[in-house]
């Protein structure tokens, strides 16, 4: 009799334990992240948050190790990055054969600028697509403007991509997983006029506040001009009225208005603290606290000496590097 | 896994003066009991037991050790550097090697008390180390104490054990967050002989002009910290037989460890004279809880010549980890603290310190039964079936799997028609089949997450955006091994010779790995997937034998063979769909610049190296390369395309032996492990990027730079350094690594039970070609056989140490 309320005893404590379901929960409490279900964008802030990230691409692959400045300037005649006795800049003879125009298929360079910039599309299909569906909730005339801001952005990523790569595949579709098909150049081409044609008038018309370092109508038509100047190379056929037209259209702007001038002094649009600058049309912030990732500006490193940490007082010491090339000096 | 008296733990958790015994459990079937945390097989320790019916004793183990340098790599002095790069000479002579290393001393003492009778009983050990490494500072001490206390009550039904275990540690730091800074090491190899440590005015020699160039003692000496670790283990364990065929079992462990640490630079470090960063210094600390809970009830049952038992149980193990770290710098002198006072460094108030913390929670619950089956003790049956779920698989379709395992044994020599042999004392053949899990590291794989990502600039201010953390895949799951095990034990010859051969057959299936997708359609370039089938297929042959066993002299051996085949059956998983059945990996470094090194092949072996083939050079030492299509290419004209790279080494041994031998003579005791392992080939780093003639950076080189290539000529100082064959060597070796010999004293006096002296040398020999430090290279993964430019020195230990039983 008392082995069995012993045996009953631990009988009910063991299913008591059991039945807590705490015991077959599986824990699932994030810290640092949050799982997207359970985040949802309230305030005008919210969305801002989530849509920004479509520029941050731009600037990363435009500036990152190998990156895109790298990749058409090296190519040129006017920048050269010699190997460095003491310091090195040989590095697989990646600049070498960006000089001499001979890279393979697992050079960086090739690499580096592809997936960034497919970032940048990919990324604004996200957000399109996540307006589309109601996550990101906009309604009305903000939508529409959010959605022609975007697409205009994404088409401006494609800019990068047809220049390098030429016929690269039409991304639009954020929910298609299959494999991607290329398209050719030409078709690359139309897409791009076309997409900022189609959206340019419900861009905005503000040339700076809330518009700096974002898509209004004005870097849309200088955009649309850098693309008839090179429709040439880029579609076969060359339109360059097209090109003086979208310019003009700028320029009648910039003297009604005022908004946009020349600098009085051409080194003044380099300076520092130029988010005032009337020069500027299209930027990509930066700033010594808030962009502080390895490469993600560093022109100075890889363009002083090392010497010149003294004369410039800089708080790292560059590492020399890239030099004009002796015709152009 | 590793598990200490049956609660998770580390090798390096107990002393190791503190340990019983040490077993292995490697085939399916036994490591399916422990479930996903044994896939790999398990490690159990027993630590000292109290045992007996009357226990009073007391023991003392205490030894002193030193070391020095085995093997490092052979680099040119002083003379021999200014002779090849005359311009290069500073006109010092310093070996920077001797100048960062010294000779160290370590001593350990350990005391165990063991005390009680058959009712209760208890056991306390202490353990001290002081510990310094061959690198200048490097120390690490630590103390630690455990006690446990077993009672048994209602005539033995009920069994109570209680154990109480606590450590502290504390250990250098030149390098934020951890011991020796192994930059400090690399430095010191490749800075130039003929650099003085310091300059005529006292300051140390630095040329903050050079690329990654810095002393290695300024790193050392102009840098001060430390971490502290303490860890306190509660464990229980209740055994109860309320009837005598049904055991009841508990077993409850809470593990609790704490770090912290500090560490800081003086305004003499390189940091701050070319960095910027005056004084950086840093904070932080950890703390780690494991929780454990175990339930189980087995009921067995004889009925005649067959016995049966049942076991049924649920485990529970729950994990958490907080963690915190500031950093700053911008001090204005070295006065006032760094570290310990690192509020008052400039780059706070600039905003450019970096604070931070995180906190990461698993668990992992498992169900699991067992039930065996013997008759006549001649044939046994086992099954067992577990169903796991892991916290981090949550949010997928898979967080829960079933793991299903059998075994059936055959004692041979029950049998009747083996009454009358002689030959085997005992044969056992055993069959067994398991599939056990490993679920991938990190939690949220499965569902989209959101993080912060960089900032913005929106309307005047910079706003932080918020965008996915990886690539969704819910479809992950478990990777699974499936084991299938056969295998024969035997004794023999009264006991002197016992063998045990295993052939074993492993397929992972859905193979956990980070694997590269395409963008677009994907965010990222990799994915978290399972995705392919490897195969491991092999055979493990464990001898024992006494060849010698007489009152004065005993000479016990035992030899351990290993035979191990590796294949990649397939690559495709369910996300992971690709046009091509390899992909590259690894990782090796020359000069600054990185390669792939290893390429993963359906239908190949794991770790193929994957480079340019050299077959010899020209006459002025150029490489004379063997392209795609096995045609011979000058250095001038060879393109370095992606095709023509070959496989040109593996880094798996295919098969590993061992023989460790005892002999014991009157009072004296001599013990000789010996290992090797073969068929397989290394990368040596060290060759690979200091055998170069040409020296852009101005770095030292080896010796070996004066060598013939292929025996023509030198290497051409045209030729800049690069990943190929000529830097693949064998790795075959043969280790001698522990000798130790012994004396007992036997009765001492009134009080000493016993007394045993003994010197042992650890690392005494390494018979193999390679012409590294050290031919036993990381063989894990999918990148083995890389022997890192950076290696350590091997080092050879010799030890002095003293057993005593009061």
């Amino acid at each position: 009799m008392k082995t069995n309320i012993k045996l009953w005893t631990m009988g009910l404590m063991t299913v008591a334990l059991l039945g807590n379901t705490a015991c077959t929960d599986l824990l699932h409490d994030s810290y640092g992240q949050v799982v997207s279900e359970d985040y949802v964008p309230k305030t005008e802030e919210d969305v801002s948050y989530l849509v920004n990230a479509a520029y941050i691409p731009w600037r990363e692959t435009l500036l990152q190790w190998n990156g895109v400045v790298r990749a058409q300037e090296l190519c040129a005649d006017q920048d050269v990055l010699p190997a460095r006795d003491g310091i090195g800049w040989v590095d697989g003879y990646i600049y070498k054969r960006w000089h001499q125009h001979t890279w393979t298929t697992e050079d960086d360079g090739v690499l580096q600028g592809w997936e960034r910039t497919y970032n940048g599309v990919n990324t604004c299909n996200r957000i399109l697509s996540q307006i589309e569906e109601g996550v990101i909730s906009v309604d009305g005339e903000t939508k529409e403007k959010l959605i022609a801001e975007l697409k205009v952005l994404r088409a401006s990523y494609y800019y990068i991509l047809i220049d390098l790569y030429g016929n690269v595949p039409i991304v639009t579709d954020f929910k298609d997983t299959s494999l991607p098909q290329q398209s050719t150049r030409k078709e690359v081409f139309d897409f791009i006029v076309k997409e900022i044609t189609e959206n340019m008038d419900l861009l905005s018309e503000t040339p700076r506040g809330y518009y700096y370092g974002r898509f209004n109508k004005w870097a849309a038509h200088t955009l649309l001009a850098k693309m008839y100047l090179n429709a040439e190379v880029w579609s076969g056929t060359a339109q360059w009225q097209k090109c003086i037209d979208e310019c003009d259209i700028v320029i009648n702007y910039a003297e009604k208005s005022g908004e946009y001038a020349l600098e009085n002094n051409q080194k003044d649009v380099f300076v520092t603290h130029n988010e005032n600058s009337k020069e500027i049309i299209f930027a990509l912030p930066f700033d010594e606290i808030y962009v502080t990732g390895w490469n993600d500006f560093d022109f100075h490193m890889y363009t002083l000496a090392p010497e010149n940490q003294d004369t410039y007082q800089l708080t790292a010491r560059p590492w020399g590097g890239r030099v004009c090339s002796a015709s152009v000096y | 896994m590793v598990l200490i008296d049956g609660i998770p733990g580390e090798l390096g958790t107990v002393a190791p003066e503190d340990v019983e015994s040490v077993d292995v459990l490697k085939d399916g079937s036994a490591a399916a009991i422990y479930g996903t945390r044994g896939t790999n097989g398990v490690i159990l320790i027993t630590t000292k037991q109290a045992k007996g019916v009357d226990i009073n004793q007391v023991e003392y183990n205490g030894y002193v050790s030193t070391s020095l340098i085995a093997k490092k790599l052979d680099m040119l002095n002083a003379d021999e550097f200014r002779t090849l790069y005359p311009d290069q000479d500073h006109g010092a002579d310093t070996d920077w090697i001797d100048e960062i290393s010294r000779t160290p001393v370590s001593h350990v003492h350990n005391l165990s008390l063991m005390g009680g009778n058959s009712k209760t009983n208890y056991i306390a050990n202490l353990n001290y180390a002081s510990r310094q490494g061959i690198m200048k500072k490097s120390d690490f001490e630590s103390f630690q104490g455990r006690i446990e206390v077993t009672h048994r009550m209602f005539d033995d039904k009920l069994k109570l054990k209680f154990g109480l275990f606590g450590k502290k540690n504390q250990m250098e730091s030149t390098t934020n967050g951890g011991s020796f800074r192994g930059w400090v090491y690399g430095q010191a190899t490749r800075r130039n002989p003929t650099d003085p440590v310091r300059n005529e005015d006292g300051t140390w020699n630095e040329n903050v002009s050079k690329f990654e160039y810095e002393n290695p003692l300024a790193l050392l000496y102009e840098a001060e910290g430390n971490v502290k670790k303490t860890q306190l283990r509660y464990n229980g364990n209740i055994v109860y037989n309320p009837i005598k065929d049904l055991t009841l079992s508990a077993v409850f462990s809470y593990i609790r460890d704490n770090m912290n640490r500090g560490y800081g630079e003086t305004l003499n470090h390189i940091s701050a004279l070319r960095d910027g960063l005056a004084g950086w210094s840093s904070v932080g600390a950890y703390t780690k809880m494991e929780k454990l809970m175990e339930l189980t009830a087995q009921y067995s049952k004889e009925i005649g010549a067959h016995k049966f038992t049942v076991l049924g149980g649920y485990s529970y193990n729950e994990t958490d980890f907080e963690e915190l770290w500031i950093d700053n710098y911008g001090f204005q002198d070295d006065y006032f603290g760094g570290w310990h006072n690192i509020g008052i460094g400039s780059a706070l108030k600039d905003g450019k310190a970096n604070i931070g913390s995180k906190k990461t929670p698993t668990n992992l619950i498992g169900f699991f039964g067992r039930a065996t089956y013997s008759f006549k003790n001649r044939y046994l049956l086992m099954g067992a079936l577990r169903y796991e779920g892991a916290s981090q698989l949550w949010g997928t379709d898979n967080a829960w799997g079933l793991f299903p395992s059998v075994s059936v044994g055959w004692r041979i020599t029950e049998e009747a028609f083996m009454k009358n042999q002689k030959i085997f004392d005992d044969l056992k053949l055993r069959v067994g089949y398991g599939v056990t899990g490993s679920q991938p590291k990190d939690p949220f794989l499965g569902v989209a997450m959101l993080k912060y990502g960089s900032y913005a600039f929106v309307n005047g201010n910079w706003i932080q955006t918020i965008v996915p953390a990886s690539n969704p895949n819910p479809d992950l799951k478990w990777e699974e091994k499936k084991e299938t095990n056969i295998g024969l034990d035997f004794v023999s010859w009264g006991g002197r010779l016992s063998s045990s051969i295993d052939y074993y057959n492993r397929d992972v299936d859905g193979l956990i790995y980070e694997y590269g997708v395409p963008t677009p359609p994907n965010l990222y370039n990799k994915t978290m997937a399972n995705g392919g089938t490897m195969r491991n297929r092999g055979v493990e042959v464990l001898v024992t034998v006494i060849p010698v066993q007489n009152k004065d002299f005993e000479w016990s051996t035992t030899g351990t063979f290993s035979l191990n085949s590796n294949k990649l059956i397939s690559l495709s998983g369910s996300i992971f769909k690709s046009d091509y059945d390899y992909f590259n990996t690894g990782t090796v470094e020359y000069s600054g610049q990185v390669a792939d090194s290893h390429r993963v092949q359906v239908g190949e072996s794991i770790g193929n190296f994957y480079g340019f083939k050299v077959v010899d050079v020209d006459s002025e030492g150029r490489w004379i390369y063997e392209d795609r299509n096995g045609e011979l290419v000058n250095y001038k004209d060879f393109t370095h395309a992606p095709e023509d790279k070959h496989v040109i080494g593996n880094g798996l041994p295919k098969w590993y032996a061992g023989w460790n031998n005892t002999l014991r003579y009157k009072n004296f005791d001599l013990n000789v492990t010996m290992r090797g392992a073969f068929g397989f080939q290394i990368i040596n780093g060290g060759r690979m990027n200091y055998e170069n003639v040409k020296n852009s950076r101005f770095e030292n080189r080896l010796k070996s730079v004066n060598d013939l290539v292929f025996g023509k000529h030198t290497l051409s100082s045209e030729v800049e350094p690069e990943f190929n064959s000529y830097y693949v060597e064998n790795g075959d070796y043969w280790k001698i690594d522990n000798i130790t010999l012994g004396y007992s004293f036997g009765q001492v006096g009134k009080y000493i039970k016993s007394l045993r002296v003994y010197g042992s040398v650890l690392n005494a020999l390494t018979i193999t070609g390679y012409k590294g430090i050290d031919p036993e290279v990381s063989t894990d993964g999918l990148t083995p056989g890389y022997d890192t430019r950076d290696r350590y020195p091997s080092v050879r230990s010799f030890t002095f140490g003293v057993n005593v039983k009061f």
